[in-house]
């Protein structure tokens, strides 16, 4: 078992044709993920690497009605519409990959699939990678070898980071979820906790953050709600960042003071997270717990299932 | 993108949203239509005016000419006047609070609503949270909904009912503008019992702006950049000057990664001359640029790279990184961490340039072979 993907999740990509979907669509093809169809209006009928173009994700869907799950990746003034059309037509798991994509539209996205129940990992992704099984996202998949230990990001290359190190260390990930980068997103660190915390193949959790917003310390508060047993090592970004000039009141007083390193580092620490000071230091805190629990942290032999 | 208040009135009149007139005083001459007393207000993207002295009634043109003067020379955090603006003295009775903000945390644009205005709305929201309404509004305003939830305040029927024609237009504003902030403290009741904005505070989600037009009416005081800072910006690269005595340029494609690579520098004993973000959608000609920066640099003697190709290419960066070491002549010792999609030409390229390289090792290793380079440097618990 694993988080949000496996072996069997078949996939769809919206924006399939465009430069970087091309790409993507090669590397996803290539990683052995059941990237069934690709969607893009007007576009119906061609092929991209083999995988077949729809208009829209429903036509997708009645060839394919296997497909939950999407990736998308076109130009941000189409996110908005591209989303909300996916979600209507039935996918159930969206990536979006998209950065700089207004937040009035990510809030509608979000509130959107709330109502129907799907999940929405992103605006600003690399999107989901269950190593050995599948990848829904954008990350090169050789650098993240496969194990039981999940790693949860705001931010991509520190997702890419953590997992190489990891990976090159000798250790293996179970699932890695890119959150996304933006002030408004789907999933949160909580929310993704939350699944690895039931999933029999994560032993192990990595949580990375950065400065700014509320997701690690709602995740600690998590961790104490779910008095979780599972250990869970912290890193978060930007110790010695400039301060940011705040203009809005009203933005102070909703976030209640919470946002900064320190906030965070104690927050986690309350709910008895390793907070590390850097990720070198992250990993060897991994290798000493493994060491000292017998645990089956280490990397399993990768292979496409 | 952050407005002044002038700015941000302007904006508010043409969602209907009734304002107090604000009129430039720009040079000597007192421009017609103002009547004393009248308030001086200085225009500066920074709150706190009244505490700092950029708010002041003035009695005389004398007063005004001399107040004017003193307001200019205020700065606050760093942020200096950007002009000064002269406000009728109105009849108040009552100051109320309304705005609208991106609450992060429940994922909603949330309504901020208070009859007890007048003072630090962060001090309200601390000590007294309950006189101050939070109200969802993230699918719109709900007039109904808002009415039952602010009946705690025993507005008078009438009152109740211009708050909420107010509410329902900066709601709409708030949607119209992809404000991530619109805030009018004071909305202020006068004594013929008319609400009317008499300050404004509007911030702009940046992702929105090429939808949005520019309301900008004052040209602001471009903050002071550097040398560095101008030229990457020219290239669309993000440069951000860190400890002037810094000997350490970095060179990062991420901001997430260049914040950690920032942070074990310092962890290490280090000191951070700059952080450079390459960003994503990377070119050659875009590592070209940041690595000439950084060369050109004549503050840094070391250079990190720290790269991932994800969405960005490891040989596409090398070439750049390359073109420019070669081409301008100026060596430094330079240590690369370059992994991801095309790793192994990159590698290539970096050894052809006598980089030295942690090719499977972490930050920390690639920042302890830096430190060892520079002679010396051990770990600083103290940053822990």
């Amino acid at each position: 078992m694993s988080i949000l993907i496996d072996q069997n999740t078949s996939m769809l990509m919206i924006g399939i044709t465009g430069k970087q979907g091309r790409i993507h669509c090669k590397r996803t093809v290539e990683s052995g993920a059941k990237l069934l169809a690709g969607v893009a209006p007007g576009k119906g009928g061609q092929e991209v690497e083999g995988v077949p173009v729809f208009e829209t994700v429903a036509q997708a869907r009645e060839t394919f009605p296997q497909i939950t799950a999407g990736m998308l990746i076109v130009p941000r003034q189409f996110v908005k519409d591209a989303a909300l059309q996916a979600l209507k037509e039935g996918i159930r798991l969206l990536v979006i990959i998209t950065e700089f994509v207004p937040v009035m539209d990510a809030l509608q996205i979000v509130r959107a699939a709330n109502e129907c129940g799907a999940k929405v990992i992103g605006p600003n992704t690399i999107g989901v990678i269950s190593p050995g099984k599948s990848k829904l996202g954008i990350m090169p998949d050789y650098i993240y070898g496969k194990g039981h230990i999940g790693i949860i990001s705001r931010s991509g290359t520190l997702t890419h980071e953590t997992a190489s190190n990891l990976t090159f260390k000798g250790f293996g990930l179970s699932t890695c979820v890119g959150i996304g980068g933006d002030s408004i997103i789907g999933m949160n660190h909580a929310d993704v906790l939350e699944l690895m915390a039931a999933d029999d193949d994560t032993d192990a959790v990595v949580m990375i953050g950065e400065i700014g917003g509320t997701s690690e310390e709602m995740a600690a508060a998590k961790i104490k709600e779910l008095g979780l047993k599972k250990p869970v090592f912290a890193y978060i970004a930007g110790m010695y960042a400039p301060e940011n000039k705040r203009m809005g009141h009203a933005g102070a007083i909703v976030s209640g003071g919470m946002g900064t390193v320190k906030s965070k580092i104690a927050a986690l620490e309350s709910a008895g997270v390793t907070v590390c000071p850097t990720l070198g230091k992250l990993v060897e805190a991994i290798d000493t717990y493994n060491r000292k629990s017998n645990g089956r942290l280490q990397s399993l032999e990768p292979q496409i299932d | 993108m952050d407005y002044l208040e002038i700015e941000g009135k302007a904006q508010l009149r043409r969602f209907g949203i009734p304002t107090n007139d604000s009129i430039l005083l720009d040079g000597d001459e007192i421009p017609e239509g103002i009547h004393f007393p009248c308030v001086l207000k200085g225009q500066i993207l920074a709150g706190h005016r009244g505490q700092h002295g950029a708010v002041k009634v003035v009695k005389s043109e004398e007063e005004l000419r001399e107040t004017k003067k003193a307001i200019e020379q205020i700065s606050i955090n760093g942020h200096v006047m950007e002009g000064v603006i002269a406000c009728n003295f109105l009849p108040i009775a009552e100051e109320y609070y309304l705005g609208l903000t991106l609450d992060v945390k429940n994922r909603a644009m949330m309504l901020l609503f208070t009859p007890f205005g007048g003072m630090e709305i962060e001090d309200l929201a601390e000590n007294e949270p309950e006189k101050l309404l939070k109200f969802d509004c993230t699918g719109g305003f709900d007039a109904e909904a808002f009415r039952t939830v602010a009946a705690k305040f025993n507005l008078a029927e009438a009152r109740m009912n211009q708050v909420i024609t107010f509410a329902e237009k900066l709601t709409v504003a708030c949607f119209e503008l992809d404000a991530t902030t619109i805030e009018i403290n004071p909305l202020a009741v006068l004594e013929d019992g008319s609400l009317m904005a008499i300050d404004s505070k509007l911030v702009i989600d940046d992702n929105s702006l090429y939808r949005q037009g520019d309301y900008t009416l004052l040209p602001k005081t471009a903050q002071k950049k550097s040398k560095q800072e101008e030229d990457a910006k020219a290239h669309d690269l993000t440069y951000i000057e860190l400890d002037p005595e810094g000997d350490i340029g970095t060179m990062a494609g991420g901001a997430g990664i260049g914040m950690a690579t920032m942070d074990t520098i310092r962890h290490y004993g280090g000191r951070v001359n700059n952080f450079l973000d390459l960003g994503g959608g990377v070119t050659a000609e875009k590592t070209y640029q940041a690595m000439r920066i950084l060369l050109q640099n004549k503050e840094t003697d070391y250079i990190l790279v720290n790269v991932f190709g994800g969405i960005n290419n490891c040989a596409d960066m090398a070439e750049g990184i390359a073109r420019a070491y070669t081409e301008l002549g100026i060596k430094k010792p330079v240590i690369v961490k370059s992994r991801g999609f095309n790793q192994e030409q990159g590698w290539e390229i970096y050894e052809k340039l006598g980089f030295a390289q942690t090719k499977y090792g972490t930050t920390d290793e690639a920042v302890q072979q830096l430190m060892k380079l520079k002679g010396g440097g051990t770990e600083n618990e103290h940053s822990n």
